[in-house]
């Protein structure tokens, strides 16, 4: 059956609390953060943070830099571009699941609490394992697929097709940027994980549908005609709401089962 | 395939799994016109016990052998079983992890809901003709 409690050994356990802000400063702030360390075979733990936010810059990822430059250095989290590019910082912030670069420590109130992306194993403290969610991007095969002769100069596509992948505001499916908040906020990749392919790979799925280059529409959208592979889609739609880059992966997965139909009649 | 094979099965050929099944496209427009052609004869079921209300037992059966009704009637009774059992069938592929149980789950409830629809359809039919 679909898990609905956490099994013994990820029941999180209370951590330690450090106070790492100096007497008299006057933006102090708590991080909660979930830690695990799969060497030390003990339960994951809520530690908790104390510092001043005076020391840090405005986000999220500021402060965790700066408890792991400062006070905690063996604390474990991917960041790269600092910008919401790279998609690396990918967490649960508050319950949400946001890019911790993207996210102004000052739209929080009270303390803060940051747990990896939900339902992923951990290999440790907030960083998920992503080989499952990769090996399913890899194998819907996101790249350009065409048997015609290559032209001997680009392939030509028109203003209006390339926005259907960049969308009028930027915000088409190629502005994807695999961070995974999507697919990890969506109950049935919970549940489904190993056969659904969840939000962020449908999405991808369709960039590659909807490219007026691609010549394997139709090979894809075989490959995506299973009742799990697209159709634990129920259309609940955490997925867009979670969306750190504000894209829309619903509409991606309607467009997907719009076309399936269609290619019935 | 065993799972002594899995341990060993790169995350690629885990995720691409046993493939696609062709499936699920026909569910799906089904759920929805299904969903669709029940919505009217709700209303229609609705004022028609709002009409028999009070009604003898006798009136009830002169009713339903008008073609219009008992034909009304089959249709909403086929098309409320149908739409339910597609969507019992999603909640057991949901929920259910052993594929053995899910299968044997979905065939139950086909059958059980298959029994319910043709005895409903078979009441009807005995009062209406």
């Amino acid at each position: 059956m679909a898990e609905f409690t956490l099994p013994k050994n990820s029941k999180i356990m209370p951590g330690k609390k450090v106070d790492a802000a100096e007497k008299g400063a006057k933006r102090k702030k708590t991080f909660k953060i979930y830690r695990y360390d799969p060497d030390t075979g003990e339960n994951p733990k809520l530690d908790e943070f104390t510092i001043d936010l005076d020391n840090c810059g405005p986000m999220i990822l500021d402060a965790i830099i700066h408890i792991k430059n400062d006070v905690d250095s063996t604390l474990a989290f991917r960041r790269s571009c600092r910008e919401g590019i790279c998609g690396s910082c990918a967490m649960n912030i508050d319950g949400r699941n946001r890019l911790a670069c993207l996210e102004p420590i000052a739209g929080h109130s009270g303390d803060i609490k940051i747990t990896p992306l939900p339902h992923m194993p951990v290999v440790k403290d907030l960083v998920p394992d992503l080989t499952h969610v990769y090996a399913q991007y890899n194998s819907i095969e996101p790249w350009l697929k065409t048997d015609t002769q290559a032209p001997s100069r680009e392939r030509l596509q028109s203003p209006e097709d390339a926005n259907k992948l960049n969308g009028d505001d930027g915000r088409g499916p190629s502005a994807c940027i695999l961070c995974f908040c999507c697919s990890t906020s969506c109950p049935s990749y919970w549940w489904n994980a190993e056969k659904f392919l969840g939000p962020a790979i449908l999405l991808n799925a369709w960039r590659w549908i909807a490219d007026s280059r691609d010549e394997a529409a139709g090979e894809r959208l075989d490959q995506l005609e299973d009742p799990f592979k697209l159709y634990r889609c129920h259309t609940i739609m955490n997925c867009t709401e979670s969306c750190p880059k504000g894209l829309n992966p619903a509409k991606a997965i309607a467009e997907i089962k719009k076309l399936m139909v269609e290619r019935k009649a | 395939m065993s799972e002594a094979n899995k341990k060993f099965q790169s995350p690629l050929g885990k995720a691409r799994g046993l493939g696609s099944t062709g499936e699920g496209a026909h569910h799906w427009l089904m759920e929805r016109v299904t969903s669709i052609a029940i919505t009217p004869l709700v209303f229609w079921l609705i004022w028609s016990m709002i009409e028999l209300r009070g009604k003898s037992y006798w009136e009830f059966t002169q009713w339903l052998t008008l073609p219009w009704n008992a034909a009304l009637l089959i249709m909403f009774i086929i098309g409320v079983f149908w739409h339910s059992v597609m969507g019992l069938q999603v909640v057991i592929e949901d929920y259910t992890t052993s594929h053995a149980k899910k299968l044997l789950l979905i065939i139950a409830v086909k059958i059980a809901f298959a029994f319910m629809g043709i005895a409903s359809v078979f009441s009807i039919l005995k009062i209406a003709l």
